[in-house]
C-alpha cells in the first residue's frame, strides 16, 4: 500500500520518454529507491517515467578503454555479461554485494549514480573508474564526469527534461590489482555503513597507478586525487599502507547516524587502508 | 542454503516405534495453503460496508495532552467519525496483568510514548484514515522523556507515580554471605542486553463485526484470543458471553502478540460498536515497530562464588528491566528472570533481587523465552569467565555442577525424572567432537592474524509453561467431534502460530483415536466453542491443549470401540484401532463406518478435554519453592570467525542438544531449533532498536532494524534428548523458546573465545566489536 497515486509511463522508445518528460514527469529506472521514497514521503512524484522498457537505453558496449553502461540495464545484466569478468572486475565485485537477487533484477548502475547516496556500492565504482555519463534531453546530448554530476547527498546535476543515456567507465590499466571492500550491517540485503574500493599498478615494486574512493565516510564518496597522485613512483614498500591510512583521515568527514557511529566508520576505513594487501586481487585472466 | 541437519536421539522409549505420527517427521497439515497463498489472514478479510481506522499516534514519549481538535479532519471526504477517550462506554484501560495503560489518552492526562493512541479515525478507505489521521490537531504540554535505566533509577521525572522503580520479586535460598565467606574465588560484573523485535511476518491487526447475536466478533492475528476477548469486554462494557474471539491465520507471534492483540481488537471493536459496521485496523509495519511490545532491555549484576575445585558456593544477582511506559507484562517476564537468573546448576546459597523500571518508550513485553535469555547470556558470561580463571575445561566445569533428577533447582525445586541437563552436556560434546573442536580452532587461530575463529558454549535450562505466578491460567480445554463419517474436527484454545501447533493437536488426535492425520481438522479457534485455556505462550501449547485432546480422545475412542465390540460381540480388550481402522478376531470395519454405526445408534461422538497444571509451592514472600511444573534442558556449542579488521562476526557452526521430553513433531521440532537459533543470533550479533533524544524510534522498519538472513544461517548439528516427562502428551514438554534462549550467551562466549576479551554487552555490533578488539590491542602492545 503506496497511499499516494501518480501516473506512471512506460515509453518504448527515446522520443516517447522525452514526451513524458515534457510533461513533467521524472525519468526513473529500476525504482528500487524511488518506490520507497515515495512510499514513505520523503519523495514527491506526480508523474513517473521509466527508461526501462527501451530497448536503445539497453546492454553494454565494450571498446578498447571503456565499457558503456546503458541506463536501463540491470545489475543482474551486468554480473551475466562475461566480458565484463576481466575488463571491470571490481564493478562486479560491488555489484554482487548490492542488495539482494531480487533488487539486482530491477537496480541499475545509472539509477544508483543517479540516487547519490554516498553509500551507494555502485556510484563509488563510477567515482574509481572515472565515469562519465551521456545526459540527454530534447536540446541533445551533453557529457559529464560523475563527480561533477552529483553536488552532495541526493543532489545531482540533471535539470528537469534531461535523462542519463548511459554511464561510460573506463577499463583500468592491464595488470592492476583491485579491491572493493564492504561494511555492512549483516551480508547481504544492507546498505554499506563503510566501503573502499581500490586500483593498484605495480611496475618491479614501483607504484604507477593508485585510485581509492570512500563510500559514506562523506557527504559524496571520495576520491582524493592529491593523494592518489603523490603515491605514484613511490616503492611498494611497508608501512606504505598504514601511512595512508592516517592520511586519508584528513579527506573524510564521517558522521553518526542510525548505522553506525563516526568513530566507528574512521576506525574501519583505516583498518581496511592499513590491511590493504589482504584484499587486493589480481584480475583473472580471459 | 548449506545448512545440513542433523538429528541424533538416545533414550529413545520402544513405544514411539509402534506409532504412526508420534515422534515422526509430519508434513504441516495447514502448510499446503500457505505455501498457496489460499490462507486467509486478517488484512485478507473483507466484508460488505466495511470501515478502515486509523490511529492518532502521539507525537511525543512525554506530553500532557492538552486539546484535541477534530473539526478539519471530521470534513474530510470519506471520514465517518472520529473516536476519542470520552466515547468509550466501558473503561479507558488496556494492560494485561499491569493496568496502566489508556487505550485513548485524555485531554488532562499524559502520553507516555510516541506509540499512545490519542483518537482513531474511521473512514471509508484506508487512504481517507490515513490523511484524517494528520489532519487531528492535538496540543501537547512537552514533558522531559525518561529514555533510560540510568535515567529511569534517578525517578526526578516520574512516567507513572508514585515511582518509575518496583522491586518485583527475589530468591532467598540459604545463607549468601556463609556461601561467599566459604568461596575460594568471587567473581563480579554486569552485563548489559538492549531491546529485540519480533519481525513477525504479519503485522498486527484486526476486523471487528457487529454480530448476529447482538455482540462483536472479532477477527484477527493473536496468540491469545482469551486476553483478546476481557480486553474488548473492558473497554466495551460488554459482558464476555457477547465477545467472540476468532483467531485468523497468524503470521508469526513469538510473544509478540501475547498481550498487544489486546491493543489492536479493542479500539477496533469500539469502532464497530460505535458504526455499527465491520471495522478493520491493520498496523503498518512501522506503526507496529513503534507502538508494541520488544523484548526487555536488561542491566544484571552478578555475584557468583566458587571453591577451587569448581564447585558452585553462592550465587548473587541483581535485574534491571526496562518496561518501557506501560507495565502491561513486565511483572511476569521479569518474573521468570528472577528465576532463571541464578543459571542452570546446583547452588545452596542464592539472593536474586529483580526490578522493574519505567521509560517513555515502547512497552516491553513477552517475546520467545520471556526474560530468559538475558539473564543467561550474564550467567553462562560468568560461567566462561569462572572457568578460564581457574584454568578448566569450561564444559567439564558445567557438567560439575549440572543438574540431575533428585537435585534442588535454585529456587529449591526437587527435579523429577525428566531432567536431562547432563546428557544434553554429553550429547553436545559428542556431537561437537568438543575437545578436537578446540584443537582444530586453536590451530587456525595460530594460522591467521587477522581472522579469528572462537568456540561457546552455554547450558540452560526453562521453566515449561506459565509457572507459579501463572498458576490460575495454567488450564486448557479441547472440543473434539467425530463426524458420522469419520471426520474429526478438533478445537482447542490454543492457536497455531507458525509453530505447528496444528499439526502436532492433529497428530495427537490421530493418534490417540486411531484415526489417520489426514482426517484431522484443527480448526482456527474461537472463545464461543473451547472454555478460556489461558496464552499460547511459555512453550506451553503441546503441553496443556496436547493434553486436553488427548483426554477428549480418549473417552470417543472408547466409545467406539466399545460399540465395534458390542456389534461384533467381542471384548473391548480384543479390539485394535490404527490407521483409520477397528479389526478384532472376527472381523474389521473403517474408521468412518464405526462412526456411522456410533450415529445410527445415538452414541455420542463429540467430547470436551481438560488440563490445569498442578497447584505450584512456589512463596513469593520467601522467594523459595517450586516455580515451574517441569524444565527443559539445552547445551549448545558454538563457532563464530570474528574479522579483527571490520568487528564482524559470522557464526559458522552450531551443535545443539535439546531436552524435549517426547518431540511430537520431529520436522517440527527441528524447525523450532533452527529458527529459535536463527533469531538469538540476530539477538546477540545485530538487532537494536535507537531512539533519538526525543524519544522517537530511528529503526522503524526492516532498512534500519536488521535482522540475519538465509546468508548468515550457519550449519547445524541438532541433537535430541528424550527422557518423557509424565505429565506430557506421549512425555513432550515443550520446545518453542528453549530453541532461542542459549543462543545469545554461546555466541557472545564464542566472541569473548576470539578475541580474548570479554563481551559484556548485546547486541555485539561490528562497532562494540571493534572497540574490544582496539582495547585488547592497546593491552597486548
Amino acid at each position: 500500500m503506496i497511499g499516494t497515486s501518480f501516473s506512471f509511463y512506460t515509453p518504448s522508445t527515446e522520443r516517447e520518454l522525452l514526451i513524458t518528460l515534457s510533461k513533467g514527469a521524472l525519468p526513473v529506472a529500476g525504482m528500487t529507491d524511488v518506490m520507497v521514497k515515495i512510499r514513505t514521503g520523503k519523495m514527491k512524484a506526480k508523474a513517473l517515467s521509466s527508461v526501462s522498457r527501451i530497448e536503445s537505453l539497453k546492454g553494454v558496449q565494450m571498446a578498447d578503454d571503456a565499457v558503456t553502461i546503458m541506463a536501463a540495464t540491470t545489475y543482474t545484466e551486468l554480473l551475466e555479461n562475461k566480458g565484463l569478468k576481466w575488463r571491470l572486475p571490481i564493478l562486479l565485485d560491488a555489484v554482487s554485494e548490492i542488495g539482494s537477487t531480487q533488487i539486482r533484477n530491477r537496480g541499475t548502475l545509472v539509477g544508483n549514480i543517479v540516487n547519490a547516496s554516498p553509500a551507494g556500492d555502485g556510484l563509488l565504482v563510477a567515482y574509481l573508474l572515472d565515469g562519465n555519463l551521456e545526459i540527454c534531453s530534447n536540446e541533445g546530448c551533453r557529457s559529464v564526469d560523475v563527480r561533477d554530476f552529483v553536488k552532495g547527498p541526493g543532489q545531482v546535476a540533471l535539470a528537469p527534461g534531461e535523462y542519463i543515456r548511459s554511464v561510460t567507465l573506463k577499463i583500468p590499466p592491464k595488470d592492476s590489482l583491485y579491491a572493493f571492500v564492504k561494511v555492512g550491517q549483516r551480508s547481504a540485503m544492507a546498505i554499506s555503513v563503510a566501503s573502499v574500493g581500490v586500483l593498484l599498478r605495480l611496475n618491479a615494486g614501483t607504484i604507477e597507478d593508485f585510485r581509492i574512493a570512500l563510500g559514506s565516510v562523506a557527504p559524496t564518496v571520495v576520491r582524493p586525487l592529491e593523494l592518489e597522485r603523490n603515491l605514484v613512483s613511490l616503492k611498494m614498500e611497508d608501512g606504505l599502507f598504514k601511512t595512508l591510512a592516517g592520511e586519508l583521515m584528513n579527506y573524510i568527514s564521517p558522521i553518526d547516524d542510525i548505522r553506525a557511529s563516526a568513530w566507528y566508520r574512521r576506525e574501519v576505513v583505516k583498518r581496511i587502508v592499513e590491511n590493504l594487501s589482504v584484499y587486493l586481487k589480481g584480475v583473472e585472466k580471459q | 542454503m548449506d545448512a545440513e541437519k542433523e538429528v541424533k536421539t538416545i533414550t529413545r522409549e520402544p513405544e514411539t516405534f509402534q506409532m504412526n505420527y508420534i515422534g515422526k517427521p509430519l508434513r504441516r497439515v495447514e502448510g499446503l495453503e500457505k505455501a498457496m497463498g489460499k490462507a486467509k489472514y486478517v488484512d485478507d478479510l473483507k466484508m460488505e460496508g466495511m470501515l478502515y481506522a486509523k490511529p492518532v499516534f502521539s507525537r511525543h514519549a512525554h506530553a500532557i495532552v492538552k486539546s484535541i481538535d477534530t473539526s478539519e479532519a471530521e470534513n474530510y471526504p470519506g471520514i465517518v467519525c472520529i473516536v476519542t477517550s470520552k466515547d468509550i462506554p466501558g473503561e479507558n484501560e488496556l494492560g494485561e496483568v499491569v493496568h496502566d495503560y489508556p487505550m485513548l489518552v485524555a485531554p488532562g492526562d499524559k502520553t507516555r510514548f510516541e506509540g499512545d493512541m490519542v483518537a482513531i479515525v474511521v473512514a471509508r478507505t484506508l487512504e481517507a484514515a490515513k490523511k484524517g489521521a494528520e489532519l487531528v490537531r492535538v496540543d501537547y504540554e512537552v514533558l522531559k522523556p525518561v529514555l533510560s535505566i540510568d535515567e529511569a533509577l534517578k525517578d526526578d521525572v516520574h512516567v507513572h507515580e508514585p515511582s518509575n522503580v518496583k522491586h518485583f520479586h527475589r530468591v532467598r535460598k540459604g545463607d549468601i554471605a556463609a556461601g561467599f565467606a566459604q568461596s575460594d574465588y568471587i567473581f563480579e560484573n554486569t552485563f548489559e542486553v538492549g531491546y529485540q523485535e519480533h519481525a513477525y511476518l504479519e503485522p498486527q491487526g484486526m476486523v471487528a463485526v457487529p454480530d448476529i447475536d447482538g455482540g462483536i466478533t472479532v477477527y484477527g492475528s493473536m496468540q491469545c484470543p482469551y486476553y483478546v476477548q476481557s480486553a474488548v469486554a473492558r473497554v466495551l462494557g460488554f459482558e464476555l458471553s457477547r465477545v467472540r474471539i476468532i483467531q485468523t491465520e497468524t503470521g508469526g507471534g513469538f510473544g509478540g502478540k501475547e498481550d498487544v492483540p489486546s491493543y489492536i481488537a479493542a479500539p477496533a471493536a469500539l469502532c464497530a460498536y460505535l458504526t455499527g459496521k465491520p471495522v478493520k485496523l491493520v498496523l503498518s509495519r512501522e506503526e507496529d515497530l513503534r507502538m508494541t511490545s520488544k523484548r526487555h532491555p536488561i542491566r544484571v549484576w552478578l555475584k557468583v562464588g566458587v571453591k577451587k575445585d569448581g564447585t558452585l558456593m553462592a550465587v548473587e544477582a541483581k535485574v534491571w528491566g526496562d518496561m518501557g511506559a506501560h507495565g502491561t507484562l513486565s511483572p511476569i517476564v521479569l518474573w521468570r528472570s528472577n528465576i532463571h537468573a541464578a543459571g542452570s546448576y546446583r547452588v545452596d546459597n542464592v539472593k536474586v533481587d529483580v526490578w522493574g523500571v519505567y521509560t517513555n518508550k515502547v512497552p516491553t513485553g513477552a517475546f520467545r523465552g520471556f526474560g530468559s535469555p538475558q539473564v543467561f547470556f550474564a550467567f553462562e558470561s560468568m560461567m566462561d569467565e569462572i572457568a578460564s580463571k581457574l584454568g578448566v575445561d569450561r564444559l567439564e566445569f558445567r557438567r560439575k555442577n549440572a543438574l540431575s533428577p533428585g537435585d534442588a533447582t535454585v529456587t529449591g525445586q526437587i527435579l523429577d525424572e525428566s531432567t536431562g541437563a547432563i546428557e544434553t552436556l554429553e550429547q553436545a560434546e559428542k556431537l561437537s567432537d568438543w575437545s578436537n573442536l578446540l584443537k582444530r580452532v586453536e590451530d587456525f587461530n595460530q594460522k591467521n592474524r587477522l581472522r579469528k575463529k572462537g568456540v561457546g558454549i552455554a547450558h540452560i535450562h526453562y521453566g515449561v509453561s506459565l509457572g507459579a505466578m501463572g498458576n490460575p491460567l495454567d488450564a486448557s480445554g479441547a472440543f473434539v467431534q467425530i463426524h458420522k463419517d469419520g471426520r474429526v474436527g478438533v478445537h482447542i484454545g490454543g492457536t497455531e502460530i507458525g509453530q505447528g501447533m496444528k499439526t502436532a493437536m492433529a497428530a495427537i488426535a490421530a493418534e490417540t483415536l486411531g484415526q489417520k492425520i489426514e482426517m484431522i481438522k484443527v480448526y482456527q479457534p474461537d472463545t464461543s466453542y473451547v472454555p478460556d485455556s489461558g496464552p499460547t505462550v511459555a512453550s506451553r501449547t503441546t503441553l496443556f491443549s496436547g493434553n486436553a485432546v488427548r483426554k477428549a480422545c480418549e473417552v470417543l475412542r472408547k466409545r467406539m470401540v466399545e460399540t465395534f465390540a458390542d456389534f461384533m460381540k467381542v471384548e473391548p480388550s480384543k479390539v485394535k484401532v490404527t490407521n483409520g481402522k477397528f479389526s478384532c478376531p472376527v472381523g474389521e470395519m473403517t474408521f468412518g463406518e464405526v462412526a456411522a454405526m456410533c450415529d445410527r445408534n445415538n452414541v455420542p461422538l463429540s467430547e470436551t478435554g481438560w488440563f490445569a497444571s498442578p497447584r505450584l509451592s512456589w512463596d513469593p514472600g520467601k522467594g523459595y519453592g517450586d516455580a515451574y511444573l517441569t524444565y527443559a534442558f539445552a547445551t549448545q556449542i558454538v563457532v563464530v570467525e570474528v574479522d579483527l579488521i571490520t568487528g564482524a562476526v559470522k557464526v559458522e557452526e552450531v551443535y545443539t542438544s535439546h531436552d524435549v521430553g517426547r518431540a511430537i513433531n520431529r520436522d517440527a521440532v527441528i524447525g523450532q531449533i533452527q529458527g529459535g537459533f536463527v533469531q538469538g543470533m540476530g539477538y546477540a550479533l545485530m538487532e537494536f532498536i535507537k531512539y533519538d533524544e526525543h524519544g522517537r524510534m530511528m529503526t522503524e522498519n526492516f532498512n534500519t532494524y536488521i535482522i540475519p538472513t538465509i546468508h548468515e544461517t550457519p550449519r547445524f548439528r541438532i541433537g535430541l534428548v528424550e527422557k518423557p516427562f509424565e505429565l506430557g502428551p506421549y512425555g513432550a514438554k515443550g520446545i518453542g523458546e528453549p530453541s532461542l534462549i542459549p543462543t545469545p550467551a554461546a555466541v557472545a562466549n564464542a566472541v569473548s573465545h576470539a578475541i580474548g576479551k570479554r563481551v559484556k554487552r548485546l547486541p555485539i555490533i561490528p562497532e562494540y566489536l571493534l572497540s574490544l578488539i582496539t582495547q585488547r590491542e592497546a593491552e597486548v602492545v
